[in-house]
């Protein structure tokens, strides 16, 4: 026990309202405490000085107004402090945990978890095209033609001489226009006849 | 000794707590370049993994037809093979969706699946309003595509997979950047690329689902003029057609191998008058009725030849052609709300619109028609204009509502 811890258990040691643990320590500090010593006779003397006072009579409520006062104070702590961690150190050491979670995180690059299932097309094996009663393969382009026997036929490819004759192929992607914030998909004849001499019927 | 109040002492350590909180809250919103990283390379396994799945889909459809060339070059033959080449989607095992402007008029259809095989197709129906066609491969068996089940909206991630060039796959990621409505149709404007060939290509949600099928790109160039090699000016914005009208179109292309067309039983031209503002500018009125077919919805309606027609259900008709899409887009019996100008006043009134007689109605498929020249009949002419002049300011006081009584 310290001086400061001795000198709150002034007041609970002459009121003898200190438990028998609390006395053993106040006296064992006494016996080797001189100034606290001093100091509690002070405390005694200075007390039983105010007993000597003429008695004056508390007002009416004061009774209550006291209890609930005390009613709204929060128990007070003990006044002898055992071994507990403060709220600091505490604070501190998880927030010290948390930051290298994160910084380990980000080192080790872990991947945030999927937003929901798998989608359905995770779950279905993908399956090649094939022929109708032909096995899935994959054969150089172009294929040689003709017909299997049980299994479909296929046709001559396409050469990709072909696609050198510019002439002979035509790459289709529809032309849209826009007219005053509308869309306007062009008929797909040929162009003919246009604007106040087509006449079409509908 | 003087205690600290209880009150202020817990204030201070919640203070000091919640700025170690706060510590903690900005170490974890600091940027992390690993965790970026990986998001990405998830990002990137994801469109790979849906690539991967769709692409047996998407097939290159060849459409032959033979053309006779007026002036063909010394050594080679006037009648030639002209080869369409399109994109196409399995829907089915043997059933493949693309656009009619592939296969339209074409003689010879071929299918060639991403790895290489290669089958005839045919046409089991085709619609040149909507601009999609339905293919059957009897001896290919396709992994057929999912319609997606959600509609979907502007913002949502798009990706686009067809073929091009020598039918190489091709494949963007973007997104639905608009959605244009008319009455009876819409397109999604999408911020994917695409290219020569992916007409009738497939546009897939983040599912891997279909939702809507490659219509083309915004005023493209006359594609295959110049060949592979001519000068291509991409314009950044391509059109999708989405999968709630794809839908009902493909099943009436499945069951009855046509779509039915409404009908109004009309001839019209363009009606025009020039800019106020702009010199040599033609501003379009709307359809001018040249004639009404006997006993058709029109005739009904109380249409007359000099009528200009100048609204349909409530949306603005400027082009013939823009009346007579929504027209043959709604449904044989449905009801549409037509205005009309007649000596200068307004008229309106409900059609019920009959069935086309045609699947493939004239004005999409055939050159038009050519209306009287204007030496022929110069004071008819003079006065009609003249009409569309005092209808164009009487229309211009209907739309002002500051002149309406």
């Amino acid at each position: 026990m310290n001086c400061t811890q001795a000198r709150r258990l002034f007041g609970a040691c002459w009121d003898d309202e200190t438990t028998q643990v609390e006395r053993e320590l106040l006296e064992s500090h006494f016996a080797s405490c001189a100034r606290c010593r001093s100091a509690y006779d002070e405390f005694s003397r200075a007390l039983e000085l105010a007993a000597s006072l003429p008695r004056v009579e508390p007002a009416p409520d004061l009774v209550e107004r006291m209890l609930a006062r005390v009613r709204r104070l929060s128990p007070a702590p003990d006044r002898v402090p055992g071994i507990r961690l403060g709220w600091v150190p505490v604070s501190v050491a998880a927030a010290a945990l948390v930051i290298a979670g994160i910084l380990v995180a980000q080192w080790v690059g872990l991947k945030p978890a999927p937003p929901s299932g798998p989608p359905q097309w995770a779950k279905q094996p993908v399956t090649e095209p094939k022929l109708v009663g032909g096995p899935a393969e994959k054969p150089a382009v172009p294929r040689a033609p003709g017909p299997r026997p049980g299994a479909g036929s296929e046709v001559a490819g396409i050469p990709d001489s072909l696609f050198d004759h510019s002439e002979d192929i035509e790459f289709i992607l529809d032309p849209v226009t826009l007219r005053g914030g509308r869309v306007e998909r062009p008929p797909l004849k040929q162009p003919g006849i246009q604007g106040e001499q087509a006449v079409i019927t509908f | 000794m003087k205690a600290r109040p209880v009150r202020a002492r817990s204030r201070g350590r919640l203070g000091a707590t919640g700025a170690l909180v706060l510590l903690a809250a900005l170490l974890l919103a600091a940027p992390r370049p690993c965790a970026a990283q990986g998001a990405l390379s998830a990002l990137q396994t994801e469109v790979d993994q849906i690539v991967r799945g769709a692409q047996r889909s998407v097939v290159t459809v060849f459409a032959q037809r033979t053309v006779t060339h007026r002036n063909p070059l010394p050594g080679q033959p006037a009648r030639r093979l002209h080869t369409r080449v399109g994109s196409g989607v399995a829907v089915e095992e043997n059933g493949i969706l693309t656009t009619a402007s592939v296969v339209l008029g074409a003689e010879r259809v071929l299918v060639r699946a991403v790895n290489g095989i290669q089958v005839e197709a045919q046409v089991a129906g085709m619609d040149p309003i909507f601009n999609l066609a339905l293919l059957r491969v009897p001896e290919l068996r396709l992994p057929a595509l999912r319609f997606a089940e959600r509609p979907a909206q502007v913002g949502d991630w798009v990706i686009a997979l067809g073929t091009s060039y020598r039918a190489q796959p091709t494949q963007s990621v973007g997104n639905i950047a608009y959605h244009y409505r008319e009455p009876r149709t819409s397109l999604f404007q999408l911020t994917n690329p695409v290219y020569p060939g992916n007409s009738g290509g497939a546009a897939l949600n983040a599912r891997g689902e279909l939702v809507g099928i490659v219509q083309g790109e915004l005023g493209s160039p006359e594609l295959g003029a110049g060949g592979p090699d001519a000068e291509r000016r991409p314009s950044g914005m391509s059109f999708v057609l989405p999968a709630a009208t794809v839908k009902p179109v493909y099943e009436s292309l499945r069951q009855e191998g046509r779509v039915r067309h409404g009908y109004l039983g009309v001839s019209t031209r363009l009606a025009s008058v020039e800019s106020d503002t702009e010199r040599g500018l033609r501003v379009p009125l709307g359809a001018l009725v040249e004639r009404v077919v006997e006993g058709s919805p029109a005739d009904r309606a109380g249409l007359e030849r000099g009528d200009l027609i100048v609204a349909f259900d409530r949306e603005r008709v400027e082009y013939p052609e823009q009346l007579a899409r929504w027209v043959a887009e709604s449904r044989p019996g449905s009801a549409v709300q037509l205005v009309w100008a007649r000596k200068s006043l307004e008229r309106t009134g409900r059609v019920l619109l009959g069935e086309s007689p045609s699947p493939l109605p004239e004005w999409v498929t055939a050159a038009p028609a050519v209306a009287p020249t204007p030496g022929r009949d110069a004071a008819k002419i003079a006065e009609l204009e003249r009409q569309i002049r005092l209808l164009s300011r009487e229309l211009q006081r209907l739309k002002s509502p500051s002149d309406t009584p």
